[in-house]
C-alpha cells in the first residue's frame, strides 16, 4: 500500500471527526476571503464612483465667485474635449413644498459636457435632474420642480455697494429627463461617495436667467497635456475680457481707463500696474450718504470721486467740488463740507462714518472732469433709470432724494459732485475688496496693442485662474481613508479565533481518539517525524478542501456584508449601493492563509500529542491528565499568599484607573478604560485559579463541590483558558458598548459635543449682515453665524479622503464667550482657551485653524501641528495650520478659522450659511419650524444639534454595533468551541464516569458533576467579563446613567450565559450518554 | 443475603438469529451473609455481567434480585445508586482511580454524597494505614506501584463499611506476588469483618481460597 493510498483510507475512515476540522478551516477562509472581498468592493466602489463623478474629464478650472468668459477655452486652443459651463448651487423643492433638498448643485451645461460621461450620449433634454435629486423628491420625468437660488454678484455682497439684497431668484421648470450616474450624475468638484442632488439646465438659458451671459465658471477639459502645460497657455492666452476687466478709451485725448465688473480692481494688478507706469493714477469713487454743509443744507446719496490730479493739488482734508453741489449747498470756496457714508466695519457690519473736508476748489458745470466715467457700475445702481429706483445694497432712504437730484441723475448720472485726494479716499473706503475702482493712463497706441500690453501686465501678476489635475485627484480622494478590509478583520477577530481554535479543538479530539493508532504506528517503527507528517498530510488536505469551500462561501460573505451596510449597517457609510467583487488576489491571500493558519494549528497540537510514549498511546491513556502536584508547606503558601496578592492588586489597580479615567478623555481614556478591565481580568483569573487550587491543597474531599473544583483543576491551563477566553470576549464585545455615544445626554452643555448649541441651520443661500438680525427677530435666541467655504466633507460620513476639506469662518470670540465645546489638544496654551488660537498671528499666510478630532484622524489622516494648502479668492495659496482639536462634535467635517481670517482670503465668499442657534429645549422644536419656514427662499434648514451630532455618531455607533454583532458572533462560535472542549473532556473521562456510577452516583450525580463543572466555567467566564465591563464603564455609566445602556452591557453576557447552561446541560447529558458501566470493562 | 432467581440476561444482536445474545440463562443464587464466593469461568461466559447485576449496575433481562428479603427492581435509579454506595464496596481489575485526586482523595470519593464527617477521613486515614500505604497517603495515583493502587482501590471500596464486596478479577492486572497480596486482603476481611465477598477471576488458586466456587458455562451457573 502506498502512502497515498494509507492517507487516502485513513481520511476516508475517519470522515465524520475530518469534516468538523474541515468546517472550522473553512470558517476562517470564509472570515477572511469574506473580509478581504468587502475591502475590494468598497475599494471598487469608490474607484468607479470617482470615475463616474469625473467622467473623461482629465481637468477642470472652477472658481466658485470668479467668472469667466464662455468663450475662453477657444482662445485657449486645448487639444482635446472642452466643456464650459456654469456650477452654482440652489435649492430644489416641490411646488407644493411637499419635498425639498437644500443643497443642490445647478449645472449650466453646454452639449459637451455629457461626452465626458458618455461618448454616445444623444442631445439631452433639458431640464434634467440627477437620479439621488429624483428619489429625494420622488419626482418623475414630466413633474415640475421649483429651484431657488443666489443670483451671483461679481462683487462680494459683502461690500457696501455690492447691489440690493433680493438676490433670490426662483425658477418653475419641468423636468425632462433624469440622469444615471452613468451619464453624469454623479458630477461634483468634491470628493465624496455620496451621489450629489444635481440639477442640469442650458448654460445659455441659466446665463440669462441669471444675468450671466457669456460667462462660466467650470471648464472641463479632456486633453493629453500635462496640468502644467495647460496652465502656461491659460498664463499665455487668458484674455482681461476673460478676467471682467474692462479697458475703455476714454472720450478724449488718448485717456484710457481700466475698471472692473468686480467695482474694485484687484489690489495686486491695480498696484503692479501703477508701479510701473508712474504716469498712471488710481481713481476711487464711492457713493456718499449726504455731503452736509450744517444741519439745514445736506445733499443726498452722491458720487464722490478720490484722484490726485495735477491741475487740482489736494491735501487729505481739502476737496474740489462742483459748481452744481456748490450752489445745492451754498457753499464758498474755504467753507467745510462733512461726508457720511457706509463702510464696513470690523465685525463686517455696515456702518455710517464722517470726514470733513475744506472746499478749495470749484469746478464749473463745464469742466472735463465733470464726467460719469470716473463712476464703475455700481450693483443696484447703474442700471437704474431713476435716483428712487437704486438699490445698491446699503439702506438708502428714499425720502431724501428731493426732484433736482433726480435731475442731477438724468443730466449727469454717476458723475462726481465732489473729488477728494487719493489718499483721503483710500483711507475711507478702502476694504478687503479693493482700494481702487479704475486706473487711469494715456496710450498713443490703438486699442488693440493697449489692452494686449495692459493684459499681460495683469496677467503677469496673478491672473487667479488654475487648472487643476480634476481626474487625479478624484482617483487619489477614492482612496477610503481607512482599509475595509483591515476593518472587517478586526471586527471579526472573534470569529477567526474561535475558527482557529476550534481547528485546533476538533483536530486535537480527531488525534484523541486515534491515539492508539498513533501508538500502534510508533509501536511498528514509524519515527515521531513521520507520523507527523502523516498526520499534518492529512491536516493539510483537510486545510485545502475546507479554504477552498470557504473561499466560496467568502464571497457569500462579502456580498452578506455589502448588504448589511447598505441596509442594517447603512450610518456607517451612508446611502451607497456598493459593487460586489472579490479580487484572485483576495482568493488566493485568503485561501493561503486559512491553509497556514489551519495547518499551524494542527501542527501544534500534532506535536504535543505525540510526544507520548507509544505504550501509553496505545493504551489510550496518553495525554489523560497533567496533574498539578500540591504539596503543602512554607513554599506553597508562600506562593498563595503571592497569587491572592497579586489578584488584589490588580483588582484595586483597576479600580483606581477606572476612577482615574473619569477625568480623562480621548485616547488617555480608551487607554484607562482598556487598562481597567485587562486588570480586573488578570486579577480576577488569578483568584479563580486560587480558588480552585485551594481544594487541591486541602488533600481531602468533604463535599461534592470539592469534587468539582479538583476536576476543573486538573487541567488548569484548560480551565483558565475557557473562563478566560469567554471574560475576555465578553469584555471587549460589552464594554465597547460604553463608547456609543448618545449627543442627546447632556446636549445643553456648553463642553457638549453640541458646544451647547439646541440648533444648526443651514442655508443654500448666504443671509448677509443685515439680514441675521431677522433670525433672532423670530424668537430672540443667540445666533452664532458662519461663513463657508465649500470644500470636501471631512467626516466620517465620506469614504473618500477628504482633499479640500470645508472651511467654516467663526466670530472667536462669540465661541470663546461660551465656552463652547471641548478641546482635546491645543499647540499651546490651556485648552479652555483653544478658540483664542484662530486670532493668533502666525507667520505670513498662515492661518490657525480647528478641527474635530475624527476628522483629524479618519477623514484627513493628519494631526494637530500639520499645514494644508488652500487658494484664496485671488487664487494664490497660503497654509492653514491645524492648531487644536475638539472631540466629537458637530463641528466633523470642517475646519474651523477665524471670521477675520476668513473674509480676509476670502472675500468673495459673502454672507453666513450656517448658523449655531441657542435656544431653550421646549423653544427649539417650534423655533426650527419657524425659521425653516420664514427663510424657506434661502433652502434654510433646520436640525436639533443633537440630532447633527447623532448622525455623525452613527457611524461610530454603527462600526460598535458591528464589531458587537460579529465579535458576538464569533464569541457564539467560540462558545461551541468551549462545548467541544467540554464533550472532549467527557470522553477522556468516561471510565472515571463509569467509576462514579458503581461507587454510588446515579445518573442525576453524573449529569451535576459534569453540568456544575462546565458552568462553572461559563459562569467565572462570563462574570469576570461582565465584572471588567461594570468596573471599567462604571465612571462612564454613573455620569450619565441609563436603564438602556445597562440593559447593553447585560444583555450579550446574559445571552452567552443562557447559552452556556444549555451547553453544559448538553455536555451532561452527553457525560450520561459515555457513563455506561461497560467502559471499565473496555480499559 | 442475596437472592437471584431465575435471573437471565439478553442484548440486541443484529447479526444473530432472531437477533438475540443470551448471555445469562436461568440463574438461581443465594449468598449469605459472611460468605465468600467465587465465580470463574471462561473469557465472554459472563461473569462480568452477572456481577454487575448483582451489583445493581445493569438491570437483569428476567428473573428477580432480591436483596435482603426486598427485590432491586422494586427500587429507584435513586435508590439503587444509594444501594450501591452504602451496601456495595466495587473492586475491578483496573484500579479506577481518579488520577488526579490523591490516595485519601480518591478512597473518600464514596463519601462525598453522603454528609461528611470527620471520622470519615480518619476511617479512610485508617485503611490506607491497615494496607500500608500510611507514606502514600498523599501521593497521586501516578506515583503509585499497580498493587499500590489496587490496594487504594480495595480501601475505597471499604470506606463505607458495604455489607458486600464485588472484585471483578481484582488481581488481572497485579503481578503474582501482589494478587496473592491482595487476596489474602480480602479473605481476612471476609473472615475477620463478616463481608459478604464475591469475586469474579479466571485464576483457580485464587478461587479456592473463597468458601464457594461456581463455575459459568454458556450463561449457567454451575458448582465446580
Amino acid at each position: 500500500m502506498s502512502w497515498s493510498r494509507f492517507l487516502f483510507h485513513s481520511l476516508r475512515y475517519h470522515w465524520r471527526m475530518h469534516s468538523c476540522v474541515v468546517l472550522a478551516v473553512m470558517l476562517a477562509s470564509l472570515i477572511l476571503v469574506g473580509a478581504l472581498g468587502v475591502g475590494d468592493s468598497v475599494r471598487l466602489t469608490l474607484q468607479t464612483f470617482a470615475k463616474q463623478r469625473s467622467g473623461s474629464a482629465d481637468y477642470l478650472l472652477f472658481r466658485a465667485n470668479r467668472f469667466f468668459s464662455d468663450r475662453m477655452p477657444e482662445a485657449l486652443e486645448i487639444e482635446g474635449i472642452t466643456s464650459t459651463n456654469l456650477f452654482l448651487s440652489g435649492s430644489v423643492s416641490l411646488p407644493d413644498g411637499s419635498a425639498r433638498a437644500n443643497v443642490c448643485q445647478v449645472l449650466g451645461v453646454d452639449s459637451a459636457f455629457f461626452t465626458f460621461f458618455d461618448e454616445e450620449s444623444e442631445e439631452s433634454e433639458f431640464a434634467a435632474i440627477n437620479q439621488s435629486l429624483a428619489r429625494r423628491l420622488k419626482i418623475k420625468v414630466g413633474d415640475e420642480i421649483i429651484l431657488r437660488m443666489e443670483r451671483p454678484s461679481f462683487i462680494s455682497r459683502d461690500a457696501p455697494l455690492s447691489g440690493g439684497r433680493d438676490v433670490v431668484e426662483s425658477l418653475r421648470i419641468q423636468v425632462k429627463e433624469i440622469f444615471s450616474n452613468k451619464q453624469g450624475g454623479r458630477f461634483s468638484i468634491h470628493a465624496s461617495h455620496l451621489s450629489p442632488y444635481t440639477l442640469y439646465l442650458p448654460i445659455d438659458s441659466l446665463q440669462k436667467k441669471l444675468e450671466l451671459e457669456q460667462k462660466a465658471n467650470l471648464l472641463l477639459i479632456t486633453s493629453q497635456d500635462q496640468a502644467e502645460e495647460l496652465n502656461n497657455k491659460l498664463s499665455s492666452k487668458i484674455t482681461i475680457e476673460d478676467l471682467g476687466i474692462k479697458l475703455t478709451k476714454l472720450t478724449e485725448g488718448n485717456q484710457w481707463q481700466l475698471s472692473s465688473e468686480q467695482v474694485f480692481l484687484d489690489e495686486n494688478a491695480a498696484n503692479h500696474l501703477l508701479a510701473n507706469d508712474s504716469s498712471r493714477y488710481g481713481v476711487l469713487t464711492y457713493l456718499v450718504n449726504e455731503i452736509q454743509k450744517d444741519a439745514d443744507s445736506a445733499t443726498p446719496y452722491s458720487m464722490v470721486t478720490a484722484v490726485d490730479l495735477a491741475d487740482y493739488p489736494l491735501s487729505e482734508n481739502e476737496a474740489t467740488i462742483s459748481q452744481w453741489l456748490a450752489d445745492d449747498l451754498d457753499v464758498i470756496l474755504g467753507d467745510e463740507l462733512s461726508l457720511r457714508y457706509y463702510v464696513e466695519g470690523k465685525d463686517g457690519k455696515i456702518t455710517e462714518d464722517e470726514r470733513r473736508f475744506k472746499v478749495k476748489y470749484i469746478l464749473p458745470l463745464e469742466s472735463d472732469l465733470l464726467r460719469p466715467d470716473w463712476t464703475p457700475d455700481f450693483p443696484g445702481i447703474a442700471e437704474e433709470d431713476n435716483c428712487r429706483e437704486w438699490d445698491p445694497g446699503v439702506p438708502i432712504d428714499l425720502e431724501k432724494i428731493r426732484d433736482k437730484d433726480e435731475d442731477y441723475w438724468d443730466a449727469f448720472k454717476g458723475t462726481p459732485k465732489a473729488f477728494i485726494s487719493l489718499a483721503a479716499g483710500q483711507e475711507m473706503w478702502g476694504s478687503r475688496y479693493g482700494s481702487l475702482t479704475a486706473v487711469r493712463f494715456a496710450l498713443k497706441n490703438s486699442s488693440q496693442s493697449a489692452e494686449t500690453m495692459i493684459a499681460q501686465e495683469i496677467i503677469s501678476v496673478e491672473h487667479g485662474f488654475k487648472i487643476e489635475a480634476f481626474a487625479k485627484q478624484a482617483k487619489k480622494a477614492a482612496k477610503s481613508p481607512f482599509d475595509f478590509s483591515e476593518l472587517f478583520i478586526s471586527f471579526s477577530f472573534f470569529i477567526i479565533i474561535a475558527a482557529l481554535v476550534n481547528t485546533g479543538l476538533f483536530f486535537a479530539f480527531s488525534l484523541q481518539q486515534r491515539q492508539s493508532e498513533a501508538g500502534l504506528l510508533k509501536a511498528l517503527g514509524w519515527g515521531r517525524g513521520s507520523i507527523l507528517k502523516f498526520y499534518l498530510s492529512e491536516g493539510f488536505i483537510l486545510s485545502v478542501i475546507g479554504s477552498l469551500i470557504g473561499a466560496a462561501l467568502g464571497c457569500v460573505y462579502t456580498w452578506l456584508m455589502l448588504s448589511g451596510l447598505e441596509t442594517m449597517w447603512r450610518d456607517a457609510v451612508g446611502e451607497v449601493e456598493f459593487i460586489f467583487t472579490v479580487s484572485p488576489l483576495s482568493l488566493l491571500v485568503g485561501i493561503i492563509s486559512s491553509i497556514m493558519t489551519g495547518v499551524s494549528c494542527m501542527m501544534f497540537v500534532a506535536r504535543n500529542h505525540l510526544t507520548e510514549n507509544a505504550r501509553d498511546l496505545m493504551s489510550g491513556v496518553a495525554g489523560r491528565f497533567v496533574v498539578h502536584q500540591t504539596n503543602a508547606g512554607a513554599f506553597q503558601r508562600g506562593w498563595r499568599s503571592f497569587w491572592y496578592t497579586v489578584s488584589i492588586i490588580a483588582i484595586a489597580d483597576g479600580l483606581g484607573l477606572a476612577l482615574l479615567g473619569r477625568g480623562m478623555s480621548g485616547m488617555a481614556a480608551s487607554g484607562a478604560f482598556f487598562g481597567a478591565g485587562a486588570l480586573f481580568l488578570t486579577g480576577g483569573l488569578v483568584l479563580f485559579r486560587e480558588q480552585l487550587l485551594a481544594t487541591s491543597r486541602s488533600h481531602t474531599l468533604s463535599l461534592f463541590k470539592d469534587l468539582i473544583d479538583k476536576n476543573l483543576s486538573r487541567r488548569m491551563g484548560r480551565s483558565l483558558s475557557l473562563a478566560g477566553i469567554l471574560a475576555c470576549g465578553v469584555f471587549l464585545v460589552v464594554a465597547v458598548s460604553v463608547f456609543r455615544k448618545d449627543a442627546n445626554t447632556q446636549s445643553h452643555q456648553r463642553s457638549a459635543a453640541t458646544g451647547g448649541f439646541a440648533l444648526v441651520a443651514d442655508t443654500t443661500v448666504p443671509l448677509q449682515n443685515d439680514v441675521i438680525p431677522t433670525l433672532s427677530d423670530v424668537k430672540p435666541f443667540p445666533v452664532v453665524p458662519l461663513r463657508v467655504l465649500d470644500g470636501d466633507e471631512a467626516s466620517c460620513l465620506n469614504l473618500n479622503t477628504a482633499q479640500q476639506p470645508r472651511l467654516l469662518g467663526v466670530q472667536t470670540q462669540a465661541l470663546l464667550d461660551r465656552e463652547a465645546f471641548s478641546f482635546v489638544q491645543v499647540v499651546e496654551g490651556e485648552k479652555k482657551d483653544g478658540w483664542k488660537l484662530l486670532d493668533k498671528k502666525l507667520s505670513e499666510r498662515i492661518v490657525p485653524a480647528v478641527a474635530d478630532m475624527n476628522s483629524l484622524m479618519w477623514s484627513l489622516g493628519m494631526k494637530v501641528g500639520d499645514d494644508l494648502e488652500y487658494l484664496d479668492d485671488k487664487g494664490e495659496l497660503f497654509k492653514i495650520r491645524l492648531v487644536g482639536a475638539v472631540a466629537g462634535t458637530m463641528l466633523q467635517g470642517s475646519l474651523i478659522i477665524s471670521e477675520d481670517h476668513f473674509r480676509h482670503y476670502f472675500p468673495n465668499q459673502a454672507g453666513y450659511r450656517k448658523f449655531f442657534i441657542d435656544a431653550t429645549e421646549d423653544a427649539s422644536t417650534q423655533l426650527a419650524k419657524s425659521l425653516s419656514r420664514s427663510f424657506s427662499d434661502y433652502g434654510m434648514e433646520v436640525q436639533q444639534a443633537a440630532d447633527v451630532v447623532n448622525r455623525l455618531n452613527a457611524v461610530e455607533n454603527t462600526y460598535i454595533a458591528m464589531f458587537q454583532a460579529l465579535g458576538g458572533l464569533g464569541l457564539i462560535l467560540g462558545c461551541f468551541g468551549v462545548a467541544v472542549t467540554m464533550l472532549r473532556n467527557v470522553v477522556e473521562r468516561r471510565s472515571e464516569l463509569a467509576l462514579l456510577r458503581s461507587l454510588g452516583f446515579d445518573q442525576q450525580h453524573v449529569q451535576e458533576l459534569i453540568f456544575k463543572e462546565c458552568f462553572k466555567l461559563v459562569m467565572w467566564g462570563c462574570g469576570l467579563g461582565l465584572g471588567a465591563s461594570l468596573l471599567a464603564a462604571g465612571p462612564a455609566l454613573l455620569e450619565q446613567f441609563s436603564w438602556m445602556q445597562l440593559a447593553q452591557i447585560m444583555g450579550f453576557p446574559l445571552l452567552l450565559f443562557i447559552l452556556g447552561y444549555f451547553l453544559s446541560l448538553f455536555a451532561a447529558r452527553f457525560a450520561l450518554s459515555q457513563a455506561g458501566i461497560e467502559r471499565l470493562r473496555y480499559e | 443475603m442475596i437472592e437471584l432467581n431465575n435471573i437471565s440476561k439478553d442484548y440486541q444482536d443484529a447479526d444473530r438469529p432472531g437477533g438475540i445474545l443470551t448471555v445469562l440463562q436461568e440463574i438461581s443464587l443465594q449468598i449469605d451473609a459472611g460468605d465468600s464466593v467465587a465465580i470463574v469461568g471462561e473469557s465472554g461466559s459472563g461473569k462480568s455481567t452477572l456481577l454487575n447485576l448483582i451489583g445493581a449496575l445493569d438491570k437483569p433481562s428476567g428473573g428477580e434480585l432480591i436483596w435482603q428479603g426486598k427485590s432491586l427492581a422494586e427500587k429507584s435509579e435513586k435508590e439503587l445508586g444509594q444501594f450501591r454506595n452504602k451496601e456495595v464496596g466495587f473492586i475491578f481489575q483496573m484500579h479506577h482511580l481518579l488520577p488526579h485526586c490523591s490516595a485519601l482523595e480518591n478512597i473518600l470519593v464514596p463519601t462525598l454524597l453522603n454528609k461528611s464527617s470527620l471520622d470519615v477521613k480518619t476511617r479512610a486515614e485508617e485503611l490506607l494505614i491497615k494496607f500500608g500505604l500510611k507514606d502514600r497517603m498523599n501521593h497521586l495515583p501516578g506515583k503509585l506501584s499497580g498493587g499500590e493502587r489496587q490496594r487504594v482501590a480495595v480501601a475505597r471500596a471499604l470506606i463505607n463499611q458495604p455489607s458486600l464486596i464485588l472484585a471483578d478479577e481484582p488481581t488481572g492486572a497485579l503481578d503474582q506476588g501482589n494478587a496473592e497480596k491482595l487476596i489474602d486482603l480480602l479473605v481476612d476481611l471476609n473472615e475477620r469483618e463478616k463481608q459478604t465477598l464475591v469475586m469474579v477471576t479466571h485464576a483457580d488458586v485464587y478461587a479456592r481460597r473463597m468458601k464457594r466456587c461456581l463455575r459459568l458455562v454458556h450463561g449457567r451457573l454451575q458448582d465446580k
